[in-house]
């Protein structure tokens, strides 16, 4: 791999191409990821964000080819490197895990073994992926968990998981992942179950290795407070689509989708003062399964308007390196047009946004006076 | 008497609850009980929100479940408006108890799955609540229409047809029914997506002032407690670390552990200063074997010998803002002396 200043597509790590994962259930065909485009370079934060069943997960999933069950339709195209992951024969994949991408999940111990003592999980994953020999091998652990920050740790080997808290227990799967030097870690909710000092700890642990490695990652997480400081950039889900991708700081700064404005509109923050009215948005998610026409937050948006119930907007570059997919961004004046008008209509979705209310059902697809 | 001072406390006449010297054990052996909460005294006044914060196992669970005596403290006094609840039993404890509710953070697990939502809402209302069954539909109507629950839909769906911030509503909504001065809400949106949580945080707000509610707030998360609470206590290892109205609070954090608390919690803000060198995980003690004097000082970096010697004992630091540290993190006049 070439250094350069200016990394052209063909240098990305990682890059992702209309990638879609349905699933067959009972009821129809279910798109929890529905042409998903983006590309990360090495060494760089990807953070996905997006409230649960959005398709964080299943995206991750599938970029890494976990199994996601017999009932599943998959897609697109991933390349890693000068692979295409998705043609690779299994056995191919495998010997990709754990080396060159690496994971760590929300529950530690679905990747850990509760019978096993954790120092030994470490050096057999080392014996198997660097043939190493045994006692080699077993150095390379102890080094790993001290790594991690876990104190102690020449002691420490000899524990069964479940004699760790949580957050060791999550320093052990991360030393697991980060066995192999690789170029690319997957963090899905990696701190989700944790107490916030905890997690803060682990997130700065994760940047740091991810420096001294030069090693990607892509931080998959429900809160925009855990990505705010800790990524490059961020791609919003809804609906198992991409909303908006922006550098970090654009994200928040010039926010362009209403998704993402709603949603930081309605987290509190502790520079609030107290009693400070949250916004709410209406209505659920949908459901994945009918395909419906237009944008898929028409039924919930404060801002929709006819041609956003007809037409699907798609993810286009606003600014260079801000895509976004949305008709009446905000920040334009159509914006600030459409609020008004829906506004003055009295739109059940637009009122919750801008007095707080619950609405629970909102009209799917119908005209922009609908309430 | 294990104890951290009281002098955050109100005067008797202005509070509507008023626990003293809180103290749980739970035995786990013969001679070891673990120290869940270990001499917290609060006080809410009528109207207002008290928030509890501070991480899993610190004891804000078990200190809301004390209050209402579900189980009662090993000891301690729980007076709620002029009663001491710790000396009442049977029905006396029992009707006191209908005025003060508790909600929880699993909405679904805590409603029945086979009962209609009507009757689980009426079910408070079997024992308590007016004969007549109109009227005691018209009660449940009234209160699944307060938390915006269409009552004509939801009465004879069951608790899977809704979601999670509307089975929520639904336990809101319970609470409710028999007109409680209290509700105790354990959590209630640690388990709900932003949007949802928003939605219910600003319910509360409604609903306390439109039934003249006393809140007692228990969460993890800085920001949502600041969010609904008047005043706001830090605990810690089955301890009360720091009490204060919550702008004040958040503005000048006392105590080391209210700091890195604060320090701790992701600001949706790239702009925002992040800490990264806190790596390690620190010693964290066992509420089976508390350390000696300042239990945080295992964890804290102003920690001096008097720490480990000597329970700090909760003192003024500004209006209405206390704090139990020996070395609080504010220039304070000459500390108050307090009865403990
Ligand atoms: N194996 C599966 N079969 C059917 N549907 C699934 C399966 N896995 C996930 N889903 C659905 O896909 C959607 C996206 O899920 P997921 O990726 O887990 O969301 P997130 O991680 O953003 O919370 C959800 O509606 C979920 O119910
Ligand atoms: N019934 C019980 N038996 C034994 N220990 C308990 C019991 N309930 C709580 N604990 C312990 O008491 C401490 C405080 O718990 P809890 O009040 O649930 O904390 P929080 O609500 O702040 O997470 C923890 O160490 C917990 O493990
Ligand atoms: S303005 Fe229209 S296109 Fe944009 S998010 Fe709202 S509904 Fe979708
Ligand atoms: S009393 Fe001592 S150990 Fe405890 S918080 Fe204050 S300075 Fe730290
Ligand atoms: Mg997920
Ligand atoms: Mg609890």
């Amino acid at each position: 791999m070439t250094e350069s200043a200016t990394p052209s597509r063909s240098e990305a790590l990682l890059e992702v191409e209309d990638l879609s994962t349905h699933f067959s259930i009972g009821a129809g065909r279910l798109r929890a990821v529905d042409g998903v485009s983006f590309s990360l370079q090495p060494g760089q934060t990807m953070g996905i964000v997006g409230e649960s069943g959005s398709g964080k997960t299943v995206l991750s999933r599938t970029i890494m080819r976990l199994n996601l069950g017999n009932n599943v339709h998959t897609s697109g195209r991933v390349r890693f490197l000068d692979k295409d992951l998705l043609e690779l024969p299994m056995k191919a994949m495998t010997d990709i895990w754990g080396q060159e991408i690496a994971m760590v999940f929300q529950d530690p111990m679905t990747s850990l073994n509760p019978v096993v003592k954790v120092g030994r999980q470490v050096s057999e994953h080392v014996r198997k992926h660097l043939g190493v020999s045994k006692t080699e091998a077993k150095k390379l652990a102890v080094e790993l968990l001290r790594s991690v920050r876990i104190p102690e740790a020449e002691t420490a080997i000899d524990r069964y998981p479940h004699e760790l808290s949580g957050g060791m227990r999550q320093r052990v799967s991360i030393a697991i992942a980060l066995a192999c030097s690789p170029k690319l870690l997957f963090a899905d909710e990696p701190t989700t179950a944790l107490d916030v000092t905890v997690q803060h700890q682990i997130l700065n642990l994760l940047g740091m290795q991810q420096q001294e490695r030069s090693m990607a990652m892509v931080l998959v997480t429900h809160d925009l407070g855990v990505v705010a400081g800790r990524t490059d950039e961020i791609l919003v889900m809804y609906a198992g689509k991409i909303v908006e991708k922006a550098k970090t700081a654009e994200i928040f700064q010039t926010t362009e989708h209403p998704y993402t404005e709603a949603l930081l509109r309605s987290i509190p923050k502790t520079d609030q003062p107290s009693h400070t009215r949250l916004a709410a948005i209406a209505g659920r998610p949908p459901t994945l399964i009918e395909i419906s026409k237009g944008c898929s937050f028409s039924p919930r948006c404060p801002y929709a308007q006819e041609r956003c119930f007809e037409e699907e907007p798609v993810l286009e570059e606003t600014t260079p390196g801000h895509y976004t997919a949305c008709w009446y961004r905000v920040g334009t004046p159509e914006n600030q047009e459409a609020w008004d008008k829906n506004l003055a209509a009295g739109r059940l979705s637009t009122l919750a946004i801008d007095q707080g209310h619950i609405v629970d059902e909102v009209p799917v697809n119908v005209g922009s006076g609908g309430n | 008497m294990a104890g951290s001072g009281k002098a955050h406390l109100r005067g008797r006449e202005d509070v509507l609850i008023r626990a003293e010297d809180l103290v749980v054990e739970f035995p786990v052996s013969k001679d070891r009980v673990v120290n869940a909460v270990s001499g917290i005294s609060l006080d809410v006044k009528r109207g207002e929100t008290l928030g509890l914060v501070g991480e899993s196992g610190c004891g804000k669970s078990t200190t809301a479940k004390s209050l209402i005596q579900l189980p009662p403290p090993t000891s301690g006094t729980v007076n709620f408006a002029g009663n001491d609840l710790t000396e009442l039993a049977g029905e006396d404890l029992r009707r006191t108890r209908t005025d003060l509710q508790m909600i929880f953070q699993d909405p679904i697990s805590s409603l029945n799955p086979r009962r209609k939502i009507g009757d689980v809402v009426a079910e408070p209302l079997r024992v308590w609540g007016p004969r007549e069954s109109t009227e005691q539909k018209e009660l449940v109507n009234a209160m699944l229409e307060a938390v915006g629950i269409d009552p004509q839909i939801a009465r004879d769906k069951r608790p899977h047809e809704f979601s999670g911030g509307q089975c929520q509503r639904i336990s809101i909504a319970r609470a409710l029914v028999l007109n409680p001065q209290v509700i105790i809400c354990d959590e209630p949106v640690s388990a709900l997506d932003v949007s949802v949580q928003a939605q219910i945080l600003n319910m509360l707000e409604d609903l306390k002032a439109d039934y003249g509610l006393t809140l007692v707030f228990i969460a993890h998360d800085l920001a949502v407690v600041k969010n609904v609470s008047d005043r706001v206590a830090v605990m810690y290892l089955g301890k009360m670390c720091e009490v204060s109205e919550s702008n004040s609070l958040y503005a000048t954090p006392a105590h080391p552990y209210t700091r890195l608390l604060l320090s701790s919690s992701p600001v949706p803000d790239p702009e925002a200063n992040i800490d990264v060198t806190m790596v390690e995980e620190g010693d964290i003690p066992s509420p089976i074997d508390p350390p000696s004097g300042c239990r945080f000082r295992t964890r804290c970096e102003y920690a001096t010998e008097r720490c480990a010697q000597e329970e700090p004992v909760m003192r003024p630091v500004y209006e209405d803002h206390f704090v139990a540290c020996h070395h609080p993190l504010v220039s304070v006049p000459e500390p108050a002396e307090v009865s403990a």
